[in-house]
């Protein structure tokens, strides 16, 4: 009888575990501001230990990412060092194009953020998860950063805020399976649905109008539309291929994201949520150059 | 030593692997993926301490690694505490003189706990989770966790001292 109750007792505590997991699990599920408050107070009161150690250990890490990469990087240098011979050669031919650029951009007002505020923050550390694309920032709560602003760099959309403490905030990824954007194509206007399909992985887009044709270099631009979590206009990505999907009358269109989500260093988080929408943005189909 | 003696170097283990995780490997990526030694020192712990102490401390680890992901809350938690609590239930039945016990089943338990983890998020509506990239994850994790559960094995043997009812800490 003894032997049988010691026996038991491991199993009695596995079960309390997995009910106290799921509880909590149905907990934050359910929406409720308290599991949100205790992630934000743990990571403010480790952000100082972590930013310090993971100074220190920075080379340690750069050596191990330097490792594992090391093909890759050969490949980038060999690649660079070509685009820099280009880049010399074009580089009367770009002075001349960036003043043609500017004054286009002045004369259509191409500013593809408009007036809104942003937040300017460093990049800290990269996913949390190995089953979530995300960035930190080191701006949060204290900064005027709220849940659900946008986040752009280089040029186009990165991703938005999902959690913010009072000093860092996380960003999920445009990249991220669960992240979406509506999204509109210049210069056709088809509008459609850009959903991210992994790091590494161009964006499915599913169009609104699958007759609609966007050809390879196409620019979309978030859409905007009316309760849309990022305002109109700023540039996503570029379509990387357009080919009719097989047995049915539509098409399979992917788009290459304007910014490489992989080398981020420093972003803009917008000071704008969709309650805020009111704030003019004044882009068009064609608001910027592919 | 005293019961709580136990638990007050449990707590002291959990702290220090915490502060590893989240303070000297955050930066660390290999291909992509970032080492689970919150998962790895949970199953070390079964083994070492038996699955009924190994599973709570793992569900701790669980726990507080959760804080730092947006995730649902307690995903990892309830992973960890199961995928433990098998690893402790194998290693019981395996007998006292297996050498190979501690790596091998940290490195089948990481496994299984990273796609356990997939399988579950999904059930729980997070979408894309079950993907090639998948076997790298767990692979990854699994390896880290095999080269650190020799340390992590001395950790737990430190805090599952020999007087504790059913842990192969001697």
């Amino acid at each position: 009888m003894a032997v049988s109750r010691r026996s038991a007792r491991p199993r009695f505590t596995l079960v309390l575990l997995i009910l106290a997991s799921l509880t909590l699990i149905t907990i934050d599920l359910r929406g409720g501001a308290s599991v949100p408050k205790v992630r934000g107070k743990a990571r403010d009161v480790f952000a100082p230990i972590q930013s310090a150690v993971s100074s220190a250990t920075r080379p340690v890490t750069d050596f191990f990412h330097g490792a594992f990469q090391y093909r890759q990087l050969k490949d980038d240098n060999a690649r660079l060092r070509a685009q820099l011979a280009t880049a010399r050669a074009q580089q009367i031919q770009d002075q001349y194009l960036l003043q043609t650029n500017k004054d286009l951009t002045d004369l259509l007002k191409l500013d593809f953020i408009g007036d809104i505020p942003t937040v300017a923050s460093r990049v800290i550390a990269g996913s949390e998860s190995n089953f979530q694309l995300t960035i930190v920032i080191d701006r949060g709560s204290g900064a005027g950063v709220l849940k659900g602003m946008p986040v752009v760099a280089g040029g186009g959309l990165v991703g938005r805020v999902i959690a913010v403490a009072d000093h860092q905030s996380t960003v999920l990824l445009l990249t991220d399976p669960s992240a979406s954007v509506g999204v509109q194509f210049a210069p056709s206007n088809a509008l459609g649905v850009a959903t991210g399909q992994g790091s590494g992985h161009p964006l499915a887009i599913t169009l609104v109008d699958p007759n609609a044709v966007t050809p390879p270099g196409t620019v979309a631009y978030s859409s905007g539309l009316a309760g849309s979590p990022y305002p109109r206009g700023i540039p996503v990505g570029k379509v990387a291929s357009d080919t009719p999907a097989v047995g049915v009358r539509s098409h399979v269109v992917t788009v290459t994201p304007v910014v490489d989500v992989n080398q981020l260093s420093y972003v803009d988080v917008l000071v704008w949520t969709a309650q805020s929408s009111a704030i003019p943005v004044a882009p068009t189909s064609t608001t910027v150059a592919p | 030593m005293t019961p709580s003696g136990h638990w007050l170097r449990a707590v002291l283990a959990i702290g220090l692997v915490f502060w590893v995780h989240e303070a000297l490997l955050r930066g660390l990526r290999i291909d992509g993926v970032r080492p689970d030694i919150m998962l790895g020192v949970g199953i070390v712990a079964a083994i070492v301490g038996g699955p009924e102490l190994g599973c709570v401390v793992a569900f701790v680890l669980g726990v507080l690694g959760d804080l730092f992901v947006d995730t649902p809350f307690g995903l990892s938690a309830l992973v960890a505490c199961s995928v433990a609590f098998l690893a402790g239930t194998v290693r019981a039945s395996l007998g006292t003189h297996t050498r190979w016990a501690v790596p091998t089943l940290t490195f089948l338990g990481s496994m299984l706990g990273e796609v356990l983890w997939a399988l579950v998020g999904t059930v729980l509506g997070l979408p894309g989770l079950l993907h090639p990239h998948l076997v790298t994850i767990a692979l990854v994790v699994a390896t880290f966790n095999l080269v650190i559960s020799a340390p992590a094995a001395l950790l737990m043997r430190w805090v599952f001292a020999p007087s504790v009812e059913g842990s192969y800490a001697a």
